[in-house]
């Protein structure tokens, strides 16, 4: 129990607890419907960035199921709103719950060979992705095709009666993310999933327990997106499979996390930041379509041109512990 | 509910020529995620692109639809060597090829619902009788009928796919892909060239994509989210049929499409896309029993 004693880790952490206690503070009292709107999603991307970046970041297994995660804990808030008056704290559980067991199925299927690392542990995600997709649309209590109205059944709770109590939860969920990010910055944990990005083999004859860590940590990355489903479903109000389970959700983590960078735990945050405000500009430019145009070749160019992301083109203070980013499972 | 044997035969038919298209756009994927360890999503996006380029081509300067072939294909070349130059470039990773053509694939998706706009294009009322009266079997079986473009698609696949393996077994330049697909750094040793054939493999491989992209386009409705609805069957049937392997891709992706259509003839058609998927875990949970089989079965030669 090192870390706990790690007085650099707490003062981050300190620091992360009093930017969300500002943020709780500040934006719903003095900010506009907009301005609470905007920064409830902007919490939530930074939820799915942190945890996408705690799974693929530190273990460099490429997932594109983070956005499955997310949808999932999406309509299992939803049916459970359908179907039952419990409170918004069971919803929450349910959503997590939901999406960290089809992680841990998925995990202990896919982590049991080594041949799924690398590029065919993504594809086998995106396939995850069409499955869940197709039962979804298909099974009358999540979905049925038709979508599910949560509206009418939050409009009483304390959760569903305002934009900026979501944004609260929202901003503890980021601090729960932000809080297991730091923790795998520097202790066994992290340092046992970034071996495996650097050489899985090696790691594993140095005693790693590499299977146990990957299915531990996807489940744990999963259960924090799903967390962040429950707000979302409420804040959607309406929630549908087109728009739950696009691919654009995918994307702009990966995107995110890539561009902040993997190699620091805040990587993700700042990525996170980025890609919003840059979203929201081009929103001006008009057509949703160029501005995905935009992304994309934006997203081509940063893998290219910084492949530390935004994160790792900034100097450490010190030490001189060089971490090669991006590298791909052994194949 | 019982079902005629007719109908079932046809059903299958319909699959198997339709697997032929699949199998045929599953070729440029096998290729580039056997061989250049590029698990290509932009491939996809290729063929799309190749479809609507025709769908243009055909509709507005009037070009018989195999004419096209003469634009699109060299272009596509250019485009397979230009990607794979990028990688080469930066010395990328199989993470960072994989999220590179992601990206380029959602990218293509949204280039093309701009240019082409997101509606449904159909090419088929502006072709000629000969495209679409379907032919009817000769003797045996009179019953059963084919559609002219179906058995285009399998001619290309025949050829495509046929002349890729002979390739990849028979000639040098293709025992030199395999050399370099088991070890770059000796087989460069040896005297391979693998940048100029990384950059060809990938040329010819997208070159592919321009063929299979018009016989989409005469084969089904053009909208620009197609790929998602190929992605399930033609991933699964790279996987399935051995990664670098052209042959097993075809085979896997016509064996997909009987399941996938007999399946909607007894049960809610709208779960066939999961029968793919369940066919894949299936595979992947039998992965051990047959890594045994083959072991077994090729020992001796080089897996």
């Amino acid at each position: 129990m090192n870390a706990l004693r790690d007085h650099a880790l707490w003062r981050q952490f300190v620091a992360v607890v009093g930017c969300a206690v500002v943020a709780v503070v500040v934006v719903p009292a003095f900010g506009s419907d907009f301005a609470i709107a905007f920064g409830f999603q902007f919490v939530t991307w930074i939820v799915l960035a942190l945890s996408w970046g705690l799974f693929s970041g530190n273990t460099g297994y490429a997932s594109f199921g983070h956005g499955v995660f997310f949808g999932i804990g999406t309509y299992a808030a939803a049916a459970v709103f359908r179907h039952s008056d419990a409170p918004f704290v069971v919803v929450l559980l349910a959503a997590g719950l939901a999406a960290g067991a089809l992680a841990l199925v998925v995990g202990l299927a896919v982590f049991a060979s080594s041949r799924f690392s690398g590029d065919l542990f993504g594809l086998i995600t995106l396939a995850m992705a069409f499955v869940v997709v197709t039962v979804v649309s298909n099974v009358a209590f999540l979905d049925g095709g038709t979508g599910v109205f949560v509206r009418e059944h939050t409009v009483g709770s304390w959760a569903g009666s305002s934009t900026s109590h979501l944004f609260v939860i929202a901003t503890g969920l980021a601090v729960l993310a932000a809080g297991v990010a730091i923790a795998t910055s520097s202790t066994r944990w992290g340092s046992a999933l970034r071996s495996i990005r650097d050489d899985e083999q090696v790691a594993e004859s140095l005693g790693v327990p590499t299977y146990r860590y990957k299915v531990l940590t996807f489940v744990a990355s999963a259960v924090l997106a799903g967390l962040a489903g429950a707000p979302q479903a409420i804040y959607l109000g309406y929630v549908e499979v087109g728009a739950v389970f696009s691919l654009n959700i995918p994307l702009l983590v990966i995107m995110m996390t890539i561009l902040g960078g993997i190699t620091r735990w805040w990587g993700p945050l700042i990525g996170a930041a980025t890609v919003v405000v840059l979203r929201e500009v081009l929103l001006d430019v008009g057509s949703p379509e160029l501005s995905q145009i935009i992304l994309g070749a934006a997203l081509v160019v940063v893998i290219a041109l910084l492949p530390h992301g935004l994160s790792g083109a900034i100097p450490r203070r010190r030490g001189a512990r060089r971490v090669p980013a991006l590298e791909g499972g052994a194949r | 509910m019982s079902v005629s044997s007719l109908a079932l035969a046809q059903t299958l038919l319909n699959g198997a020529l339709l697997g032929c298209l699949f199998g045929s756009i599953a070729l440029g994927l096998s290729v580039k995620w056997g061989h250049l360890g590029v698990a290509d999503f932009f491939h996809l996006s290729l063929t799309l692109l190749g479809a609507y380029l025709t769908y243009s081509l055909v509709t507005e300067l009037l070009w018989d639809p195999f004419l096209t072939l003469a634009v699109t294909v060299p272009a596509f070349f250019a485009v397979g060597v230009g990607v794979q130059w990028l990688f080469h470039l930066i010395d990328a990773q199989p993470f960072t090829t994989l999220l590179i053509t992601f990206a380029l694939f959602i990218v293509t998706e949204s280039v093309v619902s701009m240019i082409w706009s997101p509606d449904l294009l159909n090419l088929r009322p502006l072709l000629s009788d000969g495209f679409t009266t379907s032919i009817r079997l000769p003797e045996p079986l009179p019953q059963l009928a084919v559609q002219p473009i179906d058995l285009v698609a399998l001619v290309c696949a025949a050829l495509m796919v046929g002349l890729a393996a002979y390739t990849l077994r028979s000639t040098r330049a293709g025992r030199a892909v395999q050399a370099m697909r088991q070890d770059a750094a000796i087989a460069e040793t040896l005297g391979v060239r693998v940048l100029p054939l990384t950059l060809a493999v990938s040329g010819l491989a997208a070159a592919t994509a321009a063929v299979a992209g018009m016989v989409v386009s005469l084969r089904m409705p053009l909208t620009p989210t197609l790929p998602l609805q190929w992605i399930g069957i033609v991933v699964v049937a790279t996987m399935l049929g051995g990664l670098g392997r052209p042959l097993g891709a075809l085979v896997a992706a016509v064996v997909l499409m009987m399941i996938q259509n007999a399946w909607s003839l007894w049960f809610p058609p709208q779960w066939a896309p999961a029968v793919t998927f369940g066919v894949l875990f299936l595979f992947l949970a039998l992965q051990p029993l047959t890594r045994i089989a083959r072991e077994r079965f090729t020992s001796g030669r080089t897996a």
